[in-house]
């Protein structure tokens, strides 16, 4: 049985739903509190770009496991997402939802938290440490699977892939007959053209020379602030994450000088194969283990008179 | 702005959006010690009817919930009452995951449709099932033999759902490098992009079928399905075709032209709000609904 699956006593009767605002906007939350009652500490969730922020009830493991251990934590749905109003819009890393973070936070203000530490996952990674960067109460901050370079989009690297995998190997894929058959599907049509376009102009010799990947300038910044602020910081990646490679290219420049800066505040949690999307049970199980392991080591919650 | 607090009988957390007059309450429902997750979206004053929504599990609840959402409070708009929720071990609900099956799904569903009784006596009543949450809502609908029935793209046959579980998981193998290979369902949970799908679930829908769920004898029964023109057959139109030759019901059918991908996340998908297709599902799904509860109880 897998312990993520292992009862925690922690059930609904620890949980508190409620509606926040954010803007103009209405969020749906959910406050997960120890049964010893409330402390002054709160892990905040930001949500990935996901419909529902997190796959497969990890909301619900990683709360319940965490509420199980005296630690209390709060995860809601970005605005145009679940329950909350609003429009989402598209999930891109140049435009984070860190004002729906801030805002959860300061809900949590609201019951008595006054320590706040962030996890998010991808675009909730982004997301999580810029709102961390924002917030002088941050007490840590849990990045999974967080892309690094700077490619703002995600059609920016899948371009990148494109470029990268070999014209033959394409062509064949362009002509499987499965392959054809879409071409009768506007979507697909429009998917295979960009792919196209992105081989054609990746292709040229000023940009196929280019295989590293430049650290994104704004999660260098928060990343500093961060880390200047002696704020722990938690890295978890999937071994075969293309995230986790370009987080180890990266360590060869002024990202990794500033990670040697941090020193033991900064840790690093591998999990097996990809995480990414936490398409995977057994990476996802390994993640939790360590963002769980590192929430009950750097957080020490204090109850709340 | 909207105005917001807790229902101090209930605990649920409260919304009221001044703009549509319209509320919305979320939290934990049941008396027992696994409680699920539900959401009402009301109108102000006394509901004209009130609507179940009963989700399908997985990548599929996920992709299909803002549509929910969306839905819920168009009704609410137009003076229906609605309760979305999640079943016991999934979502947010309270319960063991690999105790999910069938029966507890039903049985949620069936406490769910007590609840909206319970708070608007003699309000007429329809249920609404997308994909594997229509086998569910078609056991609810069974207990009352006019209440309407609302489809989102049925599948014909559990064994549809089970089926795009295993491609969506030889795809995601094959997308990591492992060239597909998937742990076989018959070892134990699969896992399914993800989700961990027990076996007992899979077991348990083995001899479910859409026909049995309802029974027999005629009732208002419509079909909604997003899919692409140029698919000859496809699953929603087959259960229509089913529904309609088994209860003798008339089936409406509104097919909308698009594409869903119900396990696999497109990198850039846009909200639901701004999609076209969506847009037509939910107003056909409104206008037919606000329709059939304005015929009143039976």
């Amino acid at each position: 049985v897998s312990g993520l699956l292992a009862p925690t006593g922690i059930t609904s009767r620890n949980e508190e739903p409620t509606y926040f605002a954010a803007g103009d906007e209405t969020l749906f939350g959910l406050f997960t509190v120890p049964p010893g009652g409330a402390v002054d500490s709160a892990l905040v969730m930001v949500p990935g770009a996901e419909r529902l922020g997190y796959r497969n009830r990890l909301g619900v493991m990683v709360s319940h496991r965490l509420a199980a251990r005296g630690h209390q934590v709060f995860r809601f749905n970005y605005r145009g997402c679940g329950e909350s109003t609003g429009r989402a819009g598209r999930f891109t890393l140049e435009n984070l939802f860190t004002e729906d973070a801030v805002a959860a936070a300061a809900w949590l203000r609201g019951r008595g938290v006054r320590r706040f530490l962030y996890a998010g996952s991808c675009f909730g990674a982004r997301t999580a440490l810029a709102a961390a960067a924002e917030d002088p109460d941050a007490g840590g901050v849990i990045v999974a699977a967080m892309p690094i370079s700077a490619e703002q989009s995600e059609q920016e690297r899948r371009a990148r892939r494109t470029a990268a995998t070999p014209m033959s190997w394409l062509a064949g894929l362009a002509l499987r007959p499965k392959t054809l058959r879409g071409l009768r599907d506007p979507d697909r049509r429009r998917t295979y053209a960009e792919a196209f376009r992105n081989k054609m102009h990746r292709s040229r010799p000023h940009r196929a020379a280019s295989g590293a990947s430049d650290v994104n300038p704004e999660l260098l910044g928060s990343l500093t602030t961060v880390i200047e602020r002696r704020v722990p910081v938690l890295f978890v990646y999937g071994e075969d994450d293309p995230a986790y490679r370009e987080f180890l290219q990266a360590r060869n420049g002024a990202f990794g000088r500033l990670l040697e800066r941090a020193g033991d505040a900064v840790e690093v949690g591998l999990a097996p194969g990809v995480l990414h999307d936490w398409a995977s049970i057994p990476a996802g199980e390994a993640a939790v283990d360590h963002m769980v392991d590192w929430v009950s080591r750097v957080d020490r919650p204090t109850p709340v008179p | 702005m909207d105005l917001l607090g807790v229902d101090k009988q209930t605990e649920l957390a409260v919304r009221r959006d001044p703009g549509t007059s319209t509320s919305e309450l979320a939290g934990f429902l049941g008396a027992d010690e696994d409680r699920y997750f539900g959401a009402f979206s009301v109108p102000r004053g006394n509901p004209r009817g009130a609507v179940l929504i009963c989700a399908s599990l997985y990548a599929e609840a996920a992709r299909n919930y803002r549509r929910e959402v969306i839905l819920a409070r168009e009704l609410a708009g137009r003076g229906i009452a609605s309760l979305r929720f999640h079943y016991r071990g999934s979502g947010f609900s309270d319960g063991d995951p690999a105790a999910l099956t069938f029966a507890s799904m039903t049985a949620d569903a069936a406490e769910a449709v007590a609840e909206l009784r319970a708070r608007w006596p003699g309000a007429p009543v329809a249920c609404v099932g997308s994909r594997l949450g229509a086998f569910v809502a078609a056991t609810v609908a069974r207990s009352e033999p006019s209440m309407p029935l609302l489809l989102w793209d049925p599948v014909a046959s559990p064994k549809v759902f089970f089926q795009d579980v295993l491609k969506a998981q030889r795809a995601s193998g094959m997308i990591a490098g492992h060239h597909g290979n998937v742990e076989p369902v018959e070892t134990g949970p699969l896992d399914a992009v993800g989700y961990r799908l027990p076996l007992a679930l899979r077991d348990s829908f083995q001899d479910v079928s859409l026909e049995d769920c309802l029974g027999i004898g005629a009732r208002p029964i419509h079909v909604v399905t997003v899919v692409p023109d140029y698919e000859p057959s496809p699953a929603a139109v087959v259960a229509a075709e089913l529904l309609r030759t088994s209860t003798g019901s008339d089936v409406g059918v509104r097919r909308i032209e698009g594409r869903i991908s119900w396990w696999t996340t497109r990198d850039s998908w846009e909200p639901d709000e701004d999609n076209l297709p969506t847009r037509e599902v939910i107003a056909e799904s409104a206008d037919w609904l606000e329709a059939r509860l304005a015929k009143g109880s039976p």
